[in-house]
């Protein structure tokens, strides 16, 4: 009885088996759910024309200002209104967030589980996750300077995120490259000029000690060690020197070189040698912003959104902070970090539907004079104690001499709130944005242990440090 | 259990030499089953769905790579390509030094606390509930506490060593000095739980042994030697083994205050794992990875129960 | 004549109820004997150890308490100052209620007590009736199933916490998402083997003619359970609502990556470290730690017995 028993049960447990591993095979390759429109019964065709304003589309996207944005909230209700007028039958539901608009584990969730919204927003370095996960439709059909003025004159920087092996993927909302934030403040104290930030990073190791010097807990220059913004920043200040992370076909680490070697000394010579950078280590991304609000650090590389959330978030002085381009070894970088956010299209969304989409956000995000580059209403909507930072050297996605640029340049000059002036550095000197290395955060990581020991440990050999990251690395692409 | 086995069976018997009732009594026994399994269904189906079923996903999963929305299976490649990882070596150095770090200081401590204050007559309530206040508080809030008290620069414990005459310390800020910090913010946090189930045990050692020894001529340590540790081995091992699989798990700590640094010192296994997945967005490695973690772990087990087993045989 | 034996089934139940109260503490000596510690000498080392130990552990388990309290009124610069200032000069609740808003106190709490409530509440339901179903009505394959639910035991729960999330998703069969629903806490919370263990081995306790007598007068396995069953139960039902609630308060992980729209309170509030004043931080954890110590001083006795007890049964 007892042994009957045992085998029909063995029988029953390889049966289970075999049925939760035959759930797990299906599950992996259920297919993407699209939406269907509620569009004309054609669905609209792919004829590179802006949509027809008479057609009846409806569309859902994310990203829109949720309950703690009031400001933004509004106005974007108010641009939905707008957008009713020019057409009347398209209906555009807009998905809110709030707090960051992406999180890591959400936005993995959503494309795993392929519930995105129509058009989904993701940052410039998702690409290849989205890409992976199959979910978005070409749209080279529908993109041109028809369908969305100053296409021709997107920078090839921004382009070049839009884009993979030739087909468009997405449309930009937001684009900034690094540059070198300092505080004017400390600057004049220190007995340095505020309008001449320093543009070479002999000079930032200068200035640096001179601000350390004036004590109280003030750190001239500070810098990232984890959480993979330390690697992060050394490809950033590694392309400031000329210098490449990954040789040309990614195959092999290519930092272990004199440049490479320049960035970790430079910094572990602020650390010991002239105390330019303090002794608390910034491990996270976010730690770095509350000592800078504080008026405790001289100068940091940055994006200028940076500006945004320190005075925004932070509460500090909007007239404190002033941007000049990130230094080089003899003068302005020749290659800086950037980043930005985009909306891809989801596959299977109907051509009408697509049309729509691109002619929102054309309209709310690329449209000099309205929607997020309608300075004069922003501003009127700031308060004393809810300030708003009008005037961030970023979103400048088109040619400096383009019709697009001139008139978000005019715009500034009447509705700024920050001093614009002080970022004319800057501005004036644009620096070509390199692309990322495969593997990003991979190699961010190994690097983050390089960063770390420079600016940590008294007795760091920056040679050592990069040849063991540079076999790790090479580790690490060999193995993709 | 045998017993209850033994009656049902008896019952059975009993039915069945009746001749015709025993289709009645199999009609009666399924019922009960039915019963029985109705009991246990929704356990059972919240096992399958979030233990059994993920188990056996994640071990088809480590087997598998995803590209461009197409699966295909690569055999051990992601197993090759984890291993190649110089990370994983690092992680697994660092959760194990965190493990006997742990071991040594968050499992002596609450032990020798416990018999200290058992040694009380006053204020033992009194201190039981301080031993325990902080494993009330949001963990998230007892670290980020830390983050401040360990600051190399203003932090109070870097004070407070100067004010005594002492070297400061590097605390997070340093790779030798940083696994070790986490060791103290994790004892803080986790200490009053296995101090009072360590008093509680302590309260069961009869008096008279202790009165055998004294008479003997022990010392207190060798009391405690040869009196208390035997007395409450059973229970010792135990959270030892706890605390070993606890502690071979810990993430939040990391993640919260260092980063995984400086130089990748305070990176776990965890830490590496939700990296792989969240951050290089490479799920299968980050199974093959949970994979190994589980061998590691049943292995670790499977010798604490032979010599479990072993040593309760003595 | 049913509700005869039906009495006689509940003063059973009393009875073993009564066995189970301790007797009337007595006098245990434990590693130092009361005579040694009545000398003079005895008393002056007793007292000293006393004050001592009352004075560290007030230090080292208040004392960063008390920095978290006073730090919220006190200014960012004040914070930092080096010598620490004790008390602030001009203290204002400023910090405070910008801790409030930025971390969204109200909501996250309300998240958490959800989440805990509903994990325990599922936790009773659905273990005790698998536990009594597995102990008490021995259904076919009680023995295989209860042998795969203690090895999942052997599972490391950070290794199964990606498939885990791939799983809830996508739930096999319905295809259902259940990211930012409380269902995805409150689910996986059931898989909780040891609960189950701890659970069986008390019904397993339970002697069986209890129930046999119940069964006798009609009583199916269900009011069985409720009015005989359960109510000898408490001590256990104590330690598992204890671990089950203090389970889903500690995690972090999980919340982490399942429910990132409606965080818990550990979450909420890594998240929201960065965005607002180092005293309002300060003040914001303070404000997190309040209610858990609020009601820990409530209900600490009951808390501590729960633990002991489940160390004294362990």
């Amino acid at each position: 009885m007892k042994r009957n028993a045992s085998r029909t049960l063995v029988a029953l447990v390889t049966a289970a088996g075999i049925a939760m591993a035959g759930a797990a095979c299906s599950s992996s390759h259920s297919s993407s759910k699209g939406s269907t429109g509620s569009g004309s019964a054609a669905g609209g065709v792919a004829d590179g024309k802006p949509l027809d304003p008479n057609a009846t589309v409806t569309i859902t996207i994310d990203g829109a200002p949720g309950a703690d944005q009031a400001a933004n909230k509004a106005t974007y209700a108010d641009d939905l209104q707008a957008f009713k007028i020019l057409y009347p039958n398209v209906t555009v539901n807009a998905k809110p967030y709030v707090g960051q608009i992406e999180d890591p584990a959400q936005f993995t969730a959503s494309l795993k589980a392929h519930n995105e919204t129509n058009a989904f927003h993701a940052y410039f370095t998702d690409k290849n996750q989205v890409l992976d996960s199959g979910d978005v439709a070409d749209i080279s059909a529908y993109v041109n300077d028809q369908t969305v003025p100053g296409w021709s004159q997107l920078l090839p920087g921004v382009k070049q995120n839009l884009q993979d092996s030739g087909k468009t993927y997405s449309l930009p909302i937001n684009y900034y490259t690094e540059g070198l934030i300092y505080n004017r403040d400390l600057f004049k104290k220190a007995g340095l000029d505020p309008d001449k930030p320093p543009t070479t990073w002999d000079e930032v190791e200068a200035d640096a000690a001179k601000i350390s010097a004036l004590g109280g807990g003030v750190s001239g220059y500070e810098d990232y060690s984890g959480g993979n913004t330390g690697g992060w920043h050394f490809a950033g200040e590694l392309d400031s020197l000329g210098g490449q992370m990954v040789n040309a076909d990614g195959t092999k680490a290519a930092f272990n070189s004199a440049q490479g070697k320049q960035v970790l000394q430079r910094l572990h010579d602020m650390r010991f040698k002239d105390s330019g950078i303090g002794p608390t280590p910034v491990t996270q991304w976010a730690d770095a912003f509350p000592p800078m609000a504080t008026g405790k650090v001289g100068m940091f590389i940055g994006a200028p959104d940076v500006i945004q959330h320190l005075v925004e978030v932070l509460g500090a002085d909007k007239n404190l902070y002033g941007m000049g381009p990130i230094p080089g070894s003899t003068g302005p970088a020749t290659g800086t970090l950037a980043g930005g956010d985009l909306y891809y299209f989801k596959k299977g969304l109907t051509p009408n539907q697509i049309k729509a989409e691109i002619a929102w956000i054309t309209f709310e995000y690329l449209t000099p004079g309205k929607g997020q580059f309608d300075f004069a209403r922003a501003k009127d909507l700031a308060s004393s104690d809810k300030p708003v930072a009008i005037g961030l050297p970023q979103k400048f996605f088109w040619n400096p001499a383009s019709p697009q640029m001139t008139q978000v340049q005019a715009d500034l000059k009447t509705s700024a709130t920050l001093p614009i002036q002080q970022y004319a550095d800057f501005v004036d000197n644009p620096i070509a944005p390199v692309l990322e290395p495969p593997a990003a955060q991979q190699l961010y990581k190994v690097l983050d242990t390089a960063m770390s020991a420079a600016m940590t440990d008294a007795n760091a050999d920056p040679a050592k440090l990069l040849s063991t990251a540079e076999s790790q690395v090479n580790s690490i692409l060999a193995n993709q | 259990m045998a017993y209850a086995l033994a009656t049902e069976r008896l019952h059975d018997g009993a039915e069945r030499s009746a001749g015709r009732s025993s289709w009645k009594s199999l009609r009666r026994a399924a019922g009960r089953n039915l019963r029985a399994h109705a009991f246990l269904f929704g356990a059972l189906v919240c096992f399958a769905l979030f233990t059994w079923y993920p188990m056996i996903r994640e071990i088809i999963m480590s087997f598998q790579r995803v590209h461009r929305g197409q699966t295909t299976w690569v055999g051990l490649g992601n197993y090759r390509q984890i291993t190649a990882d110089p990370e994983f070596w690092q992680a697994w150095r660092n959760t194990l030094e965190f493990t006997a770090l742990a071991l040594v200081f968050g499992f002596a401590a609450p032990f020798a606390v416990a018999i200290v204050v058992n040694e009380f007559r006053h204020a033992r309530g009194y201190l039981r509930i301080l031993v325990y206040l902080p494993v009330m508080l949001p963990p998230v809030a007892g670290i980020l506490l830390f983050k401040y008290f360990m600051d190399p620069g203003f932090g109070l414990f870097n004070q407070a060593l100067h004010f005594l005459h002492l070297p400061r310390s590097q605390w997070l800020a340093s790779k030798s000095s940083s696994m070790p910090s986490l060791v103290v913010v994790s004892t803080w946090s986790n200490m009053g739980t296995a101090t009072l189930v360590y008093l509680a045990a302590l309260q069961g050692i009869p008096g008279d042994l202790y009165e055998a020894a004294e008479l003997d001529g022990c010392s207190v340590l060798q009391r405690i030697r040869h009196v208390t540790v035997p007395q409450t081995r059973l229970i010792l091992s135990l959270m030892a083994m706890l605390q070993i699989v606890a502690t071979m798990q810990m993430f939040t700590e990391a993640f919260v205050l260092t980063g995984g640094g400086p130089e990748g010192s305070t990176t776990t296994v965890v830490y590496l794992l939700y990296n792989y997945a969240f951050s290089y967005n490479k799920f299968n490695t980050a199974a093959a990875l949970g994979v190994i973690m589980l061998l590691v772990l049943a292995i670790f087990s499977a010798i604490y129960v032979v010599l479990e087993r072993r040593g309760s045989e003595d | 004549m049913a509700q005869q034996s039906f009495t006689r089934a509940l003063d059973a139940r009393n009875r073993f109820h009564a066995q189970r109260i301790k007797p009337a503490d007595t006098y245990q000596r434990t590693l130092i004997s009361r005579t040694q510690l009545n000398t003079p000498r005895g008393k002056r080392l007793y007292w000293t150890a006393l004050t001592i130990a009352l004075v560290l552990a007030t230090l080292v388990f208040i004392g960063p308490l008390f920095w978290m309290a006073t730090g919220g009124f006190k200014t960012s610069q004040e914070l930092v100052r080096n010598p620490p200032v004790v008390l602030p000069s001009h203290p204002s609740t400023h910090a405070f209620s910008l801790a409030w808003n930025r971390l969204g106190m109200a909501q996250l709490l309300w998240n958490t007590v959800v989440y805990a409530g509903g994990a325990l509440a599922f936790q009773l339901i659905f273990c005790v009736a698998a536990a009594y179903s597995l102990s008490k009505l021995r259904p076919i394959f009680g023995n295989w199933i209860l042998g795969l639910m203690l090895a999942s035991m052997m599972i490391p729960a950070a290794a199964l916490v990606i498939p885990q999330y791939l799983t809830v998703l996508d739930l096999p069969l319905v295809h259902w998402n259940l990211q930012n629903t409380p269902w995805v806490i409150w689910l996986p919370t059931v898989a909780n083997a040891f609960n189950v263990f701890l659970l069986k081995r008390f019904f397993d306790s339970i002697p069986n003619d209890l129930l046999d007598a119940a069964a006798v007068d009609g009583a199916g396995p269900l009011r069985t359970l409720w009015r005989i069953v359960l109510p000898m139960s408490r001590p256990i039902l104590g330690v598992i609502s204890i671990f089950a609630i203090v389970a889903v308060w500690k995690d972090f992980l999980w919340p982490l990556i399942t429910v990132p729209a409606h965080e818990t309170l550990n979450v909420g509030v890594n998240t929201a470290a960065t965005s607002m004043p180092d005293n309002a931080l300060i003040g914001g954890l303070f404000l997190a730690s309040v209610p858990t110590i609020v009601l820990f001083l409530i209900f600490q006795r009951n808390i501590m017995s729960g633990l002991t007890a489940g160390a004294v049964k362990g």
